[in-house]
């Protein structure tokens, strides 16, 4: 192989490296929510630091002889020995952590397998074949996250890690095809790197044609919610509450998601309450909740300016609040069970409370009033309530299916609980303790139950599963409860003193009956993810704030996760170290490209032809003297003659001191060469590239 | 587009790929995870867009000068031009050269080439270096464009139809010494060297014979007598196998010896016993090469083509033996026997180092 050849190989072995390590680190990106926060970081440093010093290295010739020397010579060095005890020993660990059938702690064992996989396998390529690999490794990454940790969040480093594989891929074929031509004309990496971006947004597009072709698999209707990005943003974007029809449809069927989108609902005041209900549900028969049809529906007729359910007792505490429907409406929705009702359209109730129109609701910005039932109390009035409890048996009734752990649950996580409330406060903690909030976890399969899925098996899910499986552990051990329905939280950003409902903010809750107090809200779904549901710059600073925060907390207290986390620190500050100081020699790499102020003009145009040809790979080899330059360079752009005179005209103005400086008009004869050489280089004229510079 | 798809290849890492994706996709059903799905669904795009990037005007034109006549172990240059008509940069090209013949007579010749810009032509000059002698029945060259990420490529072949020779690589000619007269050592590269004398010039002298300082003194052409006589007429016989590296030497060595003898004048006949039929040639400095790139499988020379041989050559002139190792002993003593009832002298080629 040439000089030349050689260093155009070992640019592209630097730059292959580079798009590996940012394909790997993507990749350890994907995997960060299902390890463990403090092992991950260390990983991803560890992985960094290997990778990067790792970058000037060549490929190594692989050892069966296909492509080097090293035939029939099996060699195992200290790093890949290594790199196979690393692995062993995480199988090991990670297999002894790992709970069959609990998906959760499945894919922290594989995240964490995939962890240290990785970073052995940075430790110990050596090779190209090795490397390709690596990519593959990476891919199997992603499948990892994306089965266990299938989030919007992936979307990024997804893209990413695959673009940097397709790049990686693309340079390790260059590099082959360098070291086995027998001449080469190449430009730089960097020049393959940009080639890749166009095939790159093609694939990307197409990629998602793919996507939209294929059939549904996964039970989930992605491909039509894709289209709303902000609902996509949010983690309180249930899209188990099937928009604002579903609310009011009667069934909430927890094997099917709907699509939402971030269209505004309803507008109401920045103070009112943050819960919004719409639709109750009693009957639940182990896949979906129905609301009750019994006793038929009560026509709301006026009463003292507004619609009432006829014949109804008024409430002893109730609240009016005014709300602006922003779209399309078929319940009556309120902060509480409405009583009354002041606007367009006709109302009817079933006994259950569920307040629908008859026919269309209000039209687009119309607005309405609306009384509801407020049954708040504090915690202590809870704890004490007493009295007799509601005598409907559907209110503590469980689906005949029901797995019978679950009632076994209940019954370990009350048993301490000396009243409703605390029962109640146990239920929610092991809630909220206990399970993921995953906006797209995987929907169980048919015929499985949701409940036993959620709390047994996936231990993820969204605000459906949360208040579901909180309504059955609570009527396992007979408390009243109910799921509720409707919009909580809002968007209280867009317009000032407003709080806006968007279809993305349904959400599903419980609702528990206390004697003598009525039907209390209860939320089992965790408030960090319901409760970060709006969109706009102060929601996105609450998320990263809360997301932070959630890192924080996962770092294990005490010596071992402290050492950890200041180990992590380090060697991420280490990583950052060694990047700047890269940066920082590459700069000054450049400095001494561009010249100095006091460089003479013909050394100065010599360092821009220099750089101009350097972009192209046709830069002076480090063993050819000037002669040698100087004869490759004649007779593309301008004649051999010529660039000699030129190259005389810059020795003598480096080396020929005071007396012995260039005519001005050889100067600039010469600088007219450079700079006539360089416009050829940058307009890509001819390259003559042969084994050895051409004489 | 039938003869757009024709060389449409596969790279090495589509294999992977597709099964990693397809993979995805099994996984994905097996799991409800809509993630896994857009994995599998970008690594199918990016196999797509491979395929793709191949197919909307990236093609280039190119041409190719390349040398009939080759010599082992002696470079030689081949050059492709480039030319990129289109209005979008050319996708990398791997351009190769090759010799096709019934055994390799020299690597294939590999050109890799970025891209080359828009309208823009470039010249890809590499070198060749024959490791083998012998004729090449025609020349086979590629142009591999590569599609992006390495996926996909599309390698249109092309053949030329020209025969190129390989000829035996440089050696140093034998001294040959005339009938009768010892063999002594290999002595100076020309022969009759030994200088008997200036005499006056007679027709059919060459004119490199004069003697310049002489006929200057004498005012008449004077020419330079040479002890033995310049060359005498040479047979050769080949017998033996192509590859077989003993053999090829002594080739090259005899190649050179009469290359030699032909520009000082001697005249040159050669048997070639090929398998089905005998060849008999007389050699002139022009197609001195000729049989000796063409040996393959030379087979002991027949009996026939031996005395035809020995008849064209006649008495005083000496029969040089091209054979290799394994011709046996006996063949040769039996052709020194005939030849030295011809009244010529055998030099077998193999006893020279």
């Amino acid at each position: 192989m040439t000089p030349q050849a050689a260093e155009l190989a070992r640019q592209n072995a630097r730059a292959t490296r580079i798009a590996f390590m940012v394909a790997g680190a993507c990749g350890e990106f994907a995997v960060q929510p299902l390890a463990p926060f403090p092992v991950w970081l260390a990983m991803l440093a560890l992985f960094v630091v290997v990778a990067l010093a790792a970058v000037g290295q060549p490929f190594a010739a692989v050892a069966d002889g296909t492509d080097g020397t090293n035939r029939n010579r099996r060699v195992w060095p200290v790093r890949q020995l290594v790199a196979v005890v690393v692995i062993a020993l995480a199988g090991a660990e990670a297999l002894t952590q790992l709970r069959p059938g609990d998906v959760q702690s499945e894919g922290r064992t594989l995240a964490l397998l995939m962890l240290f996989v990785q970073f052995a396998h940075a430790l110990a390529s050596r090779t190209r074949r090795e490397t390709a690999l690596g990519c593959g490794v990476v891919v199997a990454t992603l499948a990892v996250a994306a089965v266990f940790g299938g989030d919007v969040t992936l979307i990024a480093p997804m893209a990413l890690a695959l673009a940097g594989v397709a790049v990686t891929a693309a340079l390790l074929q260059r590099g082959v095809l360098l070291e086995s031509a027998t001449a080469v004309s190449a430009g730089s990496p960097a020049s393959v790197v940009r080639a890749c971006v166009a095939p790159l947004a093609s694939a990307l597009a197409i990629g998602a044609l793919i996507f939209l072709a294929l059939p549904d698999t996964s039970g989930l209707r992605v491909r039509s919610s894709l289209g709303g990005s902000g609902r996509l943003s949010g983690p309180a974007a249930d899209r188990g509450v099937s928009g604002v029809g579903a609310v009011g449809a009667g069934t909430l069927d927890l094997n099917a998601r709907g699509a939402l989108s971030d269209a505004p609902v309803l507008e109401v005041d920045a103070s009112a309450p943050r819960y919004w209900q719409g639709a109750v549900f009693a009957d639940f028969d182990g896949r979906s909740w129905r609301s009750s049809r019994q006793g038929g529906l009560l026509l709301w007729t006026p009463d003292d300016g507004m619609l009432r359910p006829a014949g109804a007792p008024a409430p002893v505490r109730f609240r009016t609040d005014h709300a602006t429907v922003l779209g399309g409406v078929d319940v009556v929705l309120a902060p509480g069970a409405p009583t009354g009702y002041a606007g367009p359209g006709t109302v009817v109730s079933d006994p259950d409370g569920n307040a629908r129109f008859v026919g269309d609701g209000p039209d687009r910005n119309a607005g309405y009033d609306v009384a509801s039932v407020l049954a708040g109390a504090s915690d202590d009035a809870l704890r004490a309530a007493a009295g007799a409890d509601v005598d409907d048996p559907r209110w503590t009734a469980v689906p005949s299916v029901m797995a019978p752990r679950v009632r076994a649950l209940a019954v370990q996580l009350t048993a301490s609980a000396s009243n409703r409330f605390d029962a109640v406060a146990a239920v929610e903690d092991y809630l909220k303790a206990t399970e993921t909030y995953d906006i797209n976890s995987p929907l169980p399969r048919r015929g499985d139950d949701p409940i036993d899925d959620f709390l047994f098996v996936s231990h993820r899910g969204f605000c459906e599963q949360f208040a579901t499986a909180a309504v059955m552990l609570l009527r396992s051990v007979g408390v009243p409860a109910r799921l509720v329905t409707g919009y909580a939280f809002g968007d209280t950003t867009s317009r000032p003193g407003e709080r806006i409902f968007r279809q993305r903010d349904a959400h599903a809750w419980v609702q528990v009956y206390y004697p003598g107090v009525g039907w209390v809200a209860s939320d089992a779904t965790p408030s960090g993810a319901a409760g970060a549901a709006s969109s706009g710059a102060a929601s996105v600073r609450e998320r990263i704030a809360g997301a932070l925060r959630a890192a924080w907390k996962r770092i294990p207290h005490g010596r071992v996760g402290a050492f950890v986390a200041v180990a992590a620190a380090f060697a991420i500050g280490a990583a950052l170290v060694l990047l700047a100081g890269r940066g920082l020699a590459r700069r000054r790499q450049r400095a001494r490209a561009t010249g100095r102020p006091d460089d003479g003009p013909v050394l100065a145009a010599y360092l821009r032809l220099e750089r101009a040809l350097a972009a192209q790979e046709r830069a002076r080899a480090p063993g050819e003297t000037f002669g040698e330059f100087a004869r490759r360079l004649g007779g593309l752009a301008v004649g051999a003659g010529e660039v000699a005179r030129a190259m005389r005209c810059l020795e003598q103005e480096c080396y020929g001191g005071r007396g012995r400086q260039p005519a001005p008009a050889e100067v600039a004869a010469a600088v007219a060469v450079f700079d006539r050489l360089r416009a050829a280089a940058r307009d890509d004229v001819p390259v003559v590239v042969g084994n050895a510079p051409r004489r | 587009m039938r003869r757009r798809l024709a060389g449409f290849r596969a790279g090495r890492s589509l294999q992977p790929v597709l099964i990693a994706a397809a993979a995805l996709v099994a996984l994905a059903t097996l799991t409800h995870s809509v993630w896994l799905q857009v994995v599998a669904c970008g690594l199918l795009g990016l196999v797509a867009s491979s395929a793709l990037s191949l197919g909307f005007g990236t093609g280039c034109e190119v041409t190719l000068s390349h040398p009939n006549d080759l010599v082992v172990a002696t470079a030689a240059e081949v050059c492709f031009t480039v030319r990129n008509p289109g209005s979008r940069r050319s996708r990398p090209l791997l351009l190769s050269y090759q010799l096709v013949a019934s055994r390799p007579l020299a690597p294939t010749v590999t050109v890799y080439l970025d891209s080359v810009a828009p309208g823009g032509q470039v010249e890809a000059r590499a070198t060749l270096t024959p490791l083998a002698r012998g004729e090449a029945t025609c020349a086979r060259w590629s142009v591999t464009q590569l599609g992006a990420f390495g996926l996909f490529s599309v390698k249109p072949v092309r053949t030329l139809e020209r025969r190129v020779a390989v000829a035996p690589q440089p050696a140093t000619p034998v001294a040959l010494r005339a009938p009768g007269g010892a063999r002594e050592g290999a002595g100076p590269v020309r022969s009759g060297l030994d200088v008997r004398g200036v005499r006056e010039w007679r027709p059919g002298d060459p004119a490199r014979r004069v003697h310049w300082r002489a006929t200057a003194r004498t005012g008449e052409l004077r020419v330079l007598e040479r002890g033995e006589p310049s060359h005498p007429a040479l047979g050769v016989l080949f017998a033996g196998r192509a590859g077989d590296p003993r053999f090829e030497t002594v080739l090259a060595r005899t190649a050179a010896t009469v290359a030699l003898a032909l520009e000082d004048g001697a005249e040159c006949h050669a048997w070639l016993e090929q398998p089905g039929a005998g060849c008999f040639g007389r050699l002139t400095p022009s197609s001195s090469v000729t049989p000796f790139v063409r040996v393959e499988a030379a087979e002991l020379p027949s009996d026939k083509g031996i005395s035809h041989l020995l008849d064209h050559v006649g008495a005083g002139g000496l029969l040089l033996l091209a054979i290799a190792d394994d011709v046996p002993q006996a063949w040769s003593e039996q052709v020194r026997a005939v030849a030295a009832s011809s009244g010529l002298d055998v030099v077998d080629m193999r006893e020279f180092p």
